[in-house]
């Protein structure tokens, strides 16, 4: 056979190869299977030099460069995927950083002030810990899709995304804030989070005359 | 083949090499010039795909169902002219029997795969040697930049439960507005965190306390003394986080 009809033949059969694992997302799976069929064209290459080549020369050239340009194929690739999935993780890591300490910063620093200015009043106590959060922060509480929001003053140009902080309970002797992450994954995989999604970090701040306590509760 | 690797002359493999280096940069260079892709390296590619995929899941949650065209299109031209017409041209044409001077139509494919061989060979070293010096400086710097974080969450927790416990009074297991009697092994985050890399530091009144964090990163290139990252936070009544060093 003519040799264009093999590397036609094979440039088919790799364009097939490659689209087989689906058109979108990650390229692994679909330069893997393209790859797969070029590691038995190179064999085929390997026998045709081994039969058709006439000095050692003709083989370690050609056996050779075939050797060189699979290891090293094969190297970049482990190596790129290594580096990928660091780099995922990475991101993951500083995401996960980011919202534990801004659940962290935005439930605390109103919840521990009210706790303060509510243990100044001494033995003469004119209000409650929750109304002194109320009197404080109340400008901060609106109510979106019929749910109770607390959105710090510092993030309400960006109250959409991650973490949201929702006020679930504004009672006489408590009050409960919910910092629940959009993105980082918590430990329970089946967690029921409390905008109704699956999964997610979440953290519940208590305030109470008796101190704040903060739990990570996923 | 032997006789035709012959034929060349030395100035024709000077023309060889310059051929194919000049493929090796110009071809990113072109295709980033026509904003049709970056790179016809596979798995570059691939690399390249799974890093918008990471960002995407960073800033939304889920990743979409995105095609990335020029991505993987760029990577299937690489595979075939950088695997399978390079190789093949190089060596069908090169073994096909016929070594006649003659033989034009031979010698011009077998010189082509040669020189898209050698591309081959040579972006892969490229990609290989210069991506395993980046990686590694990304590693130190990103470890670093982690740690910092931790410590910094690690110090703004330790501060918040030293806050509460100053503002407590004594009847409620608080300090009522004095650090005095406060150790840091009995805040409730202490525990969980790494011995030794926090403690209390020397402070001038009993409303001012001074949290150090210090530690190494996980991931260092030399001198892992000379890394140590060190935080410093003060919380008084007025102020429950006050970064004081950031080294």
């Amino acid at each position: 056979m003519h040799k264009g009809w093999w590397i036609f033949g094979v440039t088919v059969l790799t364009i097939i190869a490659f689209y087989i694992p689906g058109q979108a997302g990650y390229l692994w799976s679909p330069i893997t299977c393209a790859m797969g069929i070029v590691g038995l064209y190179f064999t085929g290459l390997v026998i045709y030099i081994l039969k058709m080549g006439r000095s050692t020369v003709d083989r370690d050239v050609g056996i050779g460069a075939l050797a060189l340009l699979g290891a090293l194929t094969i190297y970049s690739g482990l190596f790129n995927y290594d580096m990928a999935e660091w780099q995922h993780q990475n991101l993951m890591d500083i995401r996960k950083t980011i919202d534990k300490g801004v659940s962290l910063a935005h439930t605390q620093e109103p919840l521990l002030h009210s706790l303060s200015r509510f243990h100044k009043q001494g033995n003469k106590s004119d209000s409650t810990v929750t109304q002194i959060f109320r009197a404080r922060y109340g400008g901060q509480i609106e109510t979106i899709n019929g749910e109770m929001r607390f959105v710090p003053k510092q993030l309400a140009d960006v109250h959409e995304e991650s973490p949201l902080f929702f006020l679930k309970e504004i009672g006489r002797d408590s009050v409960i804030i919910i910092a629940q992450s959009l993105q980082v994954r918590g430990r329970d995989p089946s967690f029921q989070n409390y905008d109704g999604g699956k999964g997610k970090m979440q953290y519940r701040a208590i305030l109470t005359e008796g101190g704040v306590n903060y739990e990570r509760e996923n | 083949m032997k006789e035709k690797i012959k034929q060349i002359s030395a100035l024709g493999w000077v023309a060889i090499f310059l051929s194919s280096i000049s493929i090796t940069i110009l071809i990113p260079e072109m295709l980033q010039y026509f904003e049709v892709g970056n790179t016809v390296e596979p798995w570059r590619n691939a690399y390249r795909v799974s890093t918008a995929i990471a960002i995407e899941i960073f800033s939304e949650g889920t990743p979409g169902e995105i095609v990335y065209t020029k991505e993987r299109l760029s990577a299937l031209a690489g595979i075939i002219i950088l695997f399978i017409i390079g190789p093949g041209l190089f060596l069908l044409c090169g073994l096909n029997g016929n070594d006649e001077p003659t033989d034009s139509n031979s010698f011009i494919g077998f010189v082509s795969g040669l020189i898209i061989t050698i591309s081959a060979l040579f972006m892969m070293s490229v990609e290989v040697g210069m991506y395993t010096f980046i990686y590694d400086n990304s590693k130190v710097s990103a470890s670093r930049s982690s740690k910092t974080d931790e410590i910094r969450l690690n110090l703004s927790t330790l501060a918040t439960e030293s806050y509460q416990y100053l503002v407590l009074p004594e009847e409620q297991g608080g300090g009522g507005g004095s650090f005095e009697d406060l150790h840091i092994e009995n805040l409730p985050s202490y525990s969980e965190l790494e011995p030794g890399s926090y403690r209390f530091g020397e402070s001038p009144s009993d409303t001012l306390l001074r949290i150090i964090g210090s530690d190494k990163p996980d991931y260092t290139a030399g001198d892992e003394q000379a890394e140590e990252v060190t935080l410093i936070v003060n919380v008084q009544p007025s102020d429950i986080l006050h970064w004081k060093k950031n080294r």
